[in-house]
């Protein structure tokens, strides 16, 4: 052995015949009965979540058509749903150019599984309908966004003065750029991966990765403005110029913990053996970690700016959520959201152990969908907390269920990692030292 | 690492104390293969010497998991206690004082020097603990006055098995390091 090859393993790669012998190692291992997943359990489980998604859709739609109150909480129960689809595809679209962008080496085996969840995105675009139609037909009491029905603003000089921002035409006008943006970003990464599987080309890495420079400058703006439009605005009082990170925060933490469940599915139908190992799952568990923490630090710097200066207008928002049954959802999230998976992640055996990973993964999805819960349904003042909660649960539901099987059927569709990606054989020898 | 330590005294036939026996290696692939035998035949008083990190030598050497993180935890919890007394003492008993209103007892503005007080403990943990499990600073040791030696912060690998081990005899790990392919056998005076 000589010198050169002995630092290997510090990302240096002196001559060359330490830089092809690994890669005809990592080809070695690439059987195709454990990277490409044409598993019945996948195909069932996609087709029992769809299932779910219109059935909960379906009663959604019913139990909504009870009440004037109850409609329009099913149209809150089912944004909050949108979102947290949004929040899993934009999280997964901006996670895999943060990793083009840096060229991370080990992130090759789970790439695929962050551009399948973004290339789901147009998804959301259809589900996004409903959400038009609630703002532009039917009546002012049925409106989700207040903002939207004249009586609710007449003569309001809050609302005068954002009017030209604050408008249905022009709200609609956004949601289509930021779902042109999403969707042509993820199809066009999503196509130049699965293109290297065929071609074997180089060059698509560095054209994804010239993608991704400006795709995360077009990314970071459009989430922010998407979370202005359709969670700031829900009060549209209020608002706060960390809204965007915080939206960001919640989805990137959901969008990790969904990557983590689809492998360590995968690795439990037996698939990708020797491939995503306990040392892949330590660092996708690291970057969980990291993202709870990065939430945690952005939720509670919104909240104290807002508690020290006191104004009015900024500090309904939690007024609203620190009164009755709300403190006690905004105590369970703290602790839920941060306290308690901080304290669990951060055990060096919890993020390299596939099982408990993937229970942490799995509750930090609830508690994502919690913390829309916590922005969304404090607006329906007159619907309190524990009202026909059901809805609240099915509305929320359908729509996820029925895009995580959308999810599934995509990650079948194609091999379960980048196969000719250069950086793969990095990837596969990826080692955690102490 | 076990605590015992061997009891005879073993004299180069000039009448120096030994320290133990080195021998040299040239890549960190023969160093971890040579550390795995020695680790295999149960030496416990002996380590590894390295101009750079190797990679998996751990391992190799049968080195048990670090207690820092444990104590550099631990310490830091104790930090943010500190600090979150020390503001509540502050602000609500020695000098109360009324701020915008705001109550004396508020956890929101402790939070951001609670968790500074939490990091900086941590961090002077981290630095002075792992000095102190690496008995550092060393300001002799026995190795430095070889002159091979010094060749350690530069080309080569080295391992040392000491006589203060209990199952030491300088025939035996002579052997060792010999099948396991060292080069430039010697025995170090204390």
């Amino acid at each position: 052995m000589s010198q050169a090859s002995l630092s290997h393993g510090h990302g240096h790669d002196h001559a060359a015949h330490g830089h092809v012998e690994p890669q005809i190692a990592a080809r070695a291992l690439l059987k195709p009965e454990l990277v490409n997943c044409e598993s019945g359990m996948f195909r069932m489980l996609g087709y029992g979540l769809m299932l779910a998604g219109v059935l909960g859709l379906v009663l959604t739609g019913v139990i909504g058509f009870g009440s004037k109150e109850a409609s329009r909480q099913a149209v809150a129960a089912y944004h909050m749903g949108f979102l947290f689809c949004v929040g899993l595809s934009v999280g997964c679209l901006g996670f895999q150019m943060i990793l083009q962008q840096f060229n991370a080496g080990w992130s090759a085996a789970l790439r695929r599984q962050a551009e399948n969840v973004a290339a789901m995105v147009w998804v959301c675009a259809l589900l996004f309908i409903p959400i038009a139609v609630n703002a532009f037909i039917g009546g002012d009491e049925f409106k989700l966004f207040s903002w939207m029905s004249l009586e609710h603003t007449a003569g309001d000089v809050l609302f005068q003065k954002k009017a030209a921002w604050l408008n249905p035409e022009f709200w609609a006008v956004r949601a289509a750029v930021y779902f042109l943006v999403w969707i042509a970003l993820s199809q066009r990464l999503a196509r130049l991966s699965r293109k290297q599987d065929e071609t074997g080309d180089r060059w698509l890495t560095a054209k994804a990765r010239r993608t991704s420079s400006f795709g995360l400058l077009l990314f970071a703006l459009t989430t922010a403005f998407a979370s202005f439009d359709w969670l700031m605005s829900l009060d549209y009082h209020w608002f706060s110029t960390m809204f965007g990170v915080y939206f960001f925060a919640g989805s990137i933490v959901s969008a990790v913990a969904v990557i983590i469940l689809i492998l360590g599915l995968a690795v439990g139908a037996g698939k990708l053996t020797g491939l995503v190992t306990s040392e892949h799952f330590h660092d996708a568990g690291k970057l969980l970690f990291a993202f709870i923490v990065f939430w945690a630090y952005v939720t509670f710097s919104q909240y104290f700016l807002i508690w020290y200066s006191n104004i009015p207008e900024e500090s309904a928002f939690y007024n609203l959520r620190q009164i009755g049954a709300w403190r006690q959802v905004s105590i369970f999230l703290a602790f839920g959201h941060f306290i308690i998976p901080f304290l669990f992640v951060l055990f060096r055996g919890t993020k390299r152990n596939r099982r408990l990973l993937m229970l942490a993964a799995l509750w930090m999805l609830a508690m994502h969908a919690l913390d829309l819960f916590y922005i969304v349904r404090p607006v329906l003042k007159s619907v309190p907390l524990g009202e026909r909660l059901h809805l609240d649960v099915l509305g929320l539901l359908g729509p996820v269920c029925l895009f995580l099987g959308l999810v599934l059927r995509k990650v079948v569709s194609a091999p379960l990692m980048p196969l000719k990606d250069p950086r793969l054989h990095e990837a596969l020898e990826h080692k955690n030292y102490v | 690492m076990s605590n015992k330590r061997s009891k005879t005294i073993y004299k180069t036939p000039q009448g120096a104390v030994v320290y133990g026996v080195v021998a040299e290696f040239d890549t960190p692939a023969s160093l971890s293969r040579a550390a795995e035998k020695v680790r295999d035949a149960g030496y416990t008083k002996w380590d590894v010497y390295s101009p750079f990190p190797v990679h998996g030598i751990e391992e190799a050497m049968g080195l048990p998991a670090t207690k820092l993180p444990l104590l550099t935890g631990l310490v830091g919890l104790c930090g943010a206690g500190i600090g979150l007394i020390f503001q509540w003492w502050v602000t609500a008993v020695a000098y109360p004082m009324v701020v915008q209103g705001k109550p004396f007892f508020a956890w929101e503005p402790w939070t951001p020097v609670t968790f500074e007080f939490g990091v900086l403990f941590t961090a002077f943990c981290s630095l002075l603990g792992m000095l102190a499990f690496n008995k550092l600073p060393m300001w002799y040791h026995p190795l430095m006055k070889k002159e091979r030696f010094l060749r350690v912060s530069d080309d080569r690998l080295v391992i040392c098995i000491e006589t203060s081990d209990p199952k030491f005899n300088i025939d035996s790990a002579r052997n060792l390091l010999e099948n396991a392919g060292g080069r430039h056998i010697d025995l170090v005076e204390e």
